[in-house]
């Protein structure tokens, strides 16, 4: 029992020790010893006092002073482990909160003002073309993603999110601060997603299939600019804060913005500048009617209009002012390519009023979901020519659409984000994740106008595209994908060819980390 | 669908419409963060200021307390502990409320009498029963074999206090030397058994755990321990020189501000300078700066020399050479020193 309690008060007391800068193991070895030695003369006293004849009740017993000094010191030595254990208990209430599992890795300080959330994503991608005599699209294995951001926030409501992308062109894709001390007006400024496409603004790694559809690429892809925007709940319940360009939590969201303008599918690269002066305003709503209603079954529906408007005057031979290519969602082959004219015309530019209009709706039911989304980008390209030709000034009016619905089939609540499975994977305990099987139709018409000054045999004024994809969670971090598609075109060939591009038929895969 | 902003909204306006003169009491309350032996004290004038408040007002006010080492206190207002009022040892600690967050308004010593301090007090000993080991005064404690009980001046404003008054008192009879005043803190705090985080902390180590031969300590907690403790087991030792202890106290505006608190707790300092909180300052110990009420506890203080903070040159001077980090108290404590 006694050498228990040496141990435990020597052990302690190296504990304590460990906290002090200049303790060394030999202090800790003097202490231990003399601790011993103390305890094994107490000890010899005990022996002794045990052997003496109990006085009678008359006496009063003498204490043996040496009995006393080492019975005070035992004490000090206890009392200072306590005084110890206060302080590093105190201590221990400021440091800093680490969280390191399936919530993801972050740090916070103890009252939660201050987070910092490191992020990661990696997509690895597969594509395989049939029926591709021509070689329109190589066979390919490529890296989609390599990122690794931060997110967080200082001073409780001052969020951020710094986060580049080393496998793309465009390497920083989002660097944004969110002031949101209300849940009601929120200040986001800087490189983000316009809140424009419903499908763009789904987080990049929590899509359906591989690659977004058709819409997604009327709209801009990142752009620079300020945003306030907000949410409300209904009566009763909390509105949270969610910082970020995406609200899909609360009953009723609104954002309205003023970007560069970026053009369709446009991102300016992280250390471009705009040479626009007029900047295009961006408005969008977007409600869960039935959210806390109790029908279950619309709870998860969510609908909204979004819209911008702008009107860049870029010159001709600003690069700025070109559009970007539009390619097929998952082979991502080019079927419109402005730098591809006809005879006598230079690349076009965006020069005139620009508008977009993106109604957009999902449901969520249970292991159910579905998507649809519908875009129309009205601009003014311009182009010169030589002076026998036709207008270089055309109005173009492009529409897409697009509907997808899925299916958890292992059970799991299908969500706007990712799905989570109820057991991750491990084959050996019989737990195989989750498996989400998916379809969707999508279609985007070019304005035939475009085909003035674009060579229409090169390019396609059509594209249909039916996909088939299963997705295989095997836990809230990793995931495989394998999508099937198949796009017809409209146009895009020679009459000699047939007048329309080559269907095009692709079978790809992704193994995608994120957490 | 119903939305709260507007719902909110329309009560605010239906509200500001409405509203009349209020003609319940209201319940407010106050949070004092305190040094660590006012607990006693606080306890009996809160009791006292919420009947004060009630009579007056009708409202009834309810003061909760936070007590530990004046540094502690200070830096757990500083992190966002909302304290309506602080109620400290020294003024640095006070200070820093305004250095470091503006919490208070720079002048805010010049609020009250006195610079604040609505009581006075001194640093004395507590010995054991009979005095075994003579200790009469600061010289006593730096011999080698006394155990010495103080808490830890990094975090208790009482513990600095008891630093200079020794400091002071080597100064003095040192012909100033700074180096002499050196070694004797040196030696007096390789005597101390324990540095407990506060005052309280160890008057428990002292008395009862029954560590140490003598307790350096307030001297309102001295005569707490006999009280508590009993007179037949301890006895309190005043030495021939000490330091006026000038303990301040202010209002945090800030968080007052925010609670609307304002009014009571600058009413809930004031009243310590009334002659009811005098006199419940006097009962505990504590000197009243009242010369009325003063005079009718004159014969509790035994008569000492009393050297004053300015002295040595003010409390931030004192923080910056002494107890700041790599200080002369860091030079002279720590493990193997």
């Amino acid at each position: 029992m006694k050498h228990l309690r040496y141990k435990t008060l020597a052990g302690a007391i190296q504990l304590a020790l460990l906290g002090i800068p200049n303790a060394n193991a030999a202090d800790v070895d003097a202490l231990e010893r003399r601790i011993h030695e103390l305890e094994s003369r107490l000890e010899k006293f005990e022996k002794a006092t045990a052997a003496v004849p109990a006085p009678t009740a008359a006496a009063a017993p003498a204490i043996n002073p040496e009995v006393q000094k080492l019975t005070r010191k035992v004490n000090t030595l206890e009392r200072k482990l306590e005084v110890q254990d206060e302080v590093t208990a105190s201590n221990f209430t400021k440091l800093p909160k680490f969280d390191v599992g399936t919530n993801g890795f972050r740090i916070s300080s103890q009252d939660g003002q201050h987070e910092v959330r490191i992020r990661g994503a990696v997509q690895t991608d597969a594509r395989f073309f049939s029926e591709d005599s021509n070689h329109k699209a190589f066979d390919r294995f490529e890296t989609k993603q390599a990122r690794i951001w931060l997110e967080g926030k200082v001073f409780k409501d001052i969020y951020y999110k710094i986060m580049p992308d080393f496998a793309a062109t465009n390497i920083l894709p989002d660097a944004y601060l969110d002031y949101a001390y209300l849940p009601e007006a929120s200040l986001l400024v800087g490189k983000f997603k316009p809140s424009l496409s419903l499908e763009r603004l789904q987080g990049d790694a929590d899509g359906t299939f591989l690659e977004r559809a058709f819409p997604t690429y009327l709209a801009s892809n990142r752009d620079v600019g300020i945003q306030l925007h907000g949410a409300f709940s209904k009566s009763g319940f909390t509105t949270e804060v969610v910082p970020g360009p995406i609200d899909a939590r609360n009953t009723f969201t609104y954002q309205v913005g003023v970007m560069n303008g970026t053009g369709d599918d446009g991102s300016l690269d992280k250390d471009a500048k705009d040479t626009n002066d007029n900047k295009e305003f961006v408005g969008r709503l977007f409600a869960h009617p039935f959210q806390h209603t109790g029908y279950s079954w619309l709870e998860g529906l969510g609908i909204g209009f979004a819209g911008t408007v702008g009107d860049p005057n870029y010159s001709v031979g600003d690069a700025n002012g070109q559009l970007k290519p539009q390619q097929t969602p998952i082979g991502r082959t080019t079927y419109l390519n402005y730098a591809n004219t006809r005879t006598g015309y230079v690349q076009p530019v965006s020069n005139g009023e620009h508008y977009r209009i993106y109604p957009q709706a999902y449901w969520y039911g249970g292991p159910f979901g579905v998507m649809a989304e519908y875009a129309a980008s009205s601009q003014t390209l311009v182009s010169t020519k030589t002076k026998d030709l036709p207008t270089g000034k055309i109005r173009q009016d492009n529409t897409s659409w697009q509907v997808l619905g899925s299916w958890v089939v292992t059970g799991e609540d299908n969500t706007f984000g990712a799905v989570k499975p109820i057991q991750n994977f491990s084959p050996l305990d019989g737990k195989w994740g989750a498996l989400q099987f998916a379809a969707r139709w999508t279609e985007m018409n070019i304005d035939n106008g475009t085909f003035k000054i674009i060579d229409p045999t090169l390019s396609a004024h059509h594209a249909t595209a039916w996909t088939l994809g299963a997705n295989w969670y095997l836990n809230s971090y990793a995931l495989i994908r394998a999508d099937y598609e198949q796009t017809s075109f409209d146009g895009g060939a020679t009459a000699k060819k047939g007048g329309d591009r080559p269907t095009e038929q692709v079978f790809a895969t992704r193994f995608q980390l994120s957490f | 669908m119903k939305i709260k902003l507007r719902q909110l909204l329309v009560a605010g306006v239906f509200a500001a419409l409405t509203a009349a003169p209020a003609v319940n009491a209201a319940d407010i309350k106050l949070l004092n963060v305190s040094y660590d032996p006012t607990r006693e004290f606080y306890k009996e004038y809160n009791e006292a200021f919420s009947k004060y408040w009630k009579a007056k007002t009708g409202d009834n006010v309810t003061i909760n307390q936070s007590h530990g080492g004046g540094g502690k206190q200070a830096r757990a207002v500083l992190d966002g502990l909302e304290a309506d009022v602080v109620t400290l040892a020294i003024a640095f600690d006070i200070d820093q409320l305004y250095q470091k967050r503006k919490l208070i308004p720079e002048d805010w010593q010049s609020q009250l009498p006195n610079n604040s301090s609505p009581y006075t007090s001194t640093i004395v000993y507590v010995v054991r029963k009979g005095n075994p080991l003579g200790i009469k005064d600061w010289n006593d404690l730096v011999k080698p074999g006394v155990s010495v009980i103080t808490p830890n001046p990094k975090t208790s404003g009482g513990a600095r206090w008891n630093y200079v008054a020794a400091w002071a008192y080597a100064l003095k009879h040192n012909n100033n030397s700074e180096q002499a005043a050196t070694e004797f803190v040196s030696k007096l705090f390789k005597n101390t058994a324990v540095l407990d985080t506060g005052a309280r902390g160890s008057t428990t180590t002292f008395a009862e755990r029954e560590i140490g031969d003598v307790l350096i300590t307030w001297e309102n907690e001295a005569y707490l321990v006999l009280k508590e403790f009993g007179a037949d087991k301890y006895e309190v030792v005043t030495p021939s020189f000490s330091v006026l202890t000038e303990p301040p106290v202010t209002v945090v505006e800030d968080v007052a501000r925010k609670h609307g608190t304002l009014e009571v707790a600058t009413e809930y300092l004031k009243y310590l300078y009334s002659k009811e909180g005098q006199e419940i300052i006097g009962k505990n110990y504590y000197r009243p700066s009242d010369s009325e009420v003063a005079a009718k506890f004159d014969k509790q203080f035994p008569k000492l020399e009393l050297f004053k903070i300015d002295q040595l040159g003010g409390w931030n001077e004192v923080q910056k050479k002494h107890f700041a980090d790599g200080g002369v108290f860091d030079q002279i404590y720590g493990p193997g020193k």
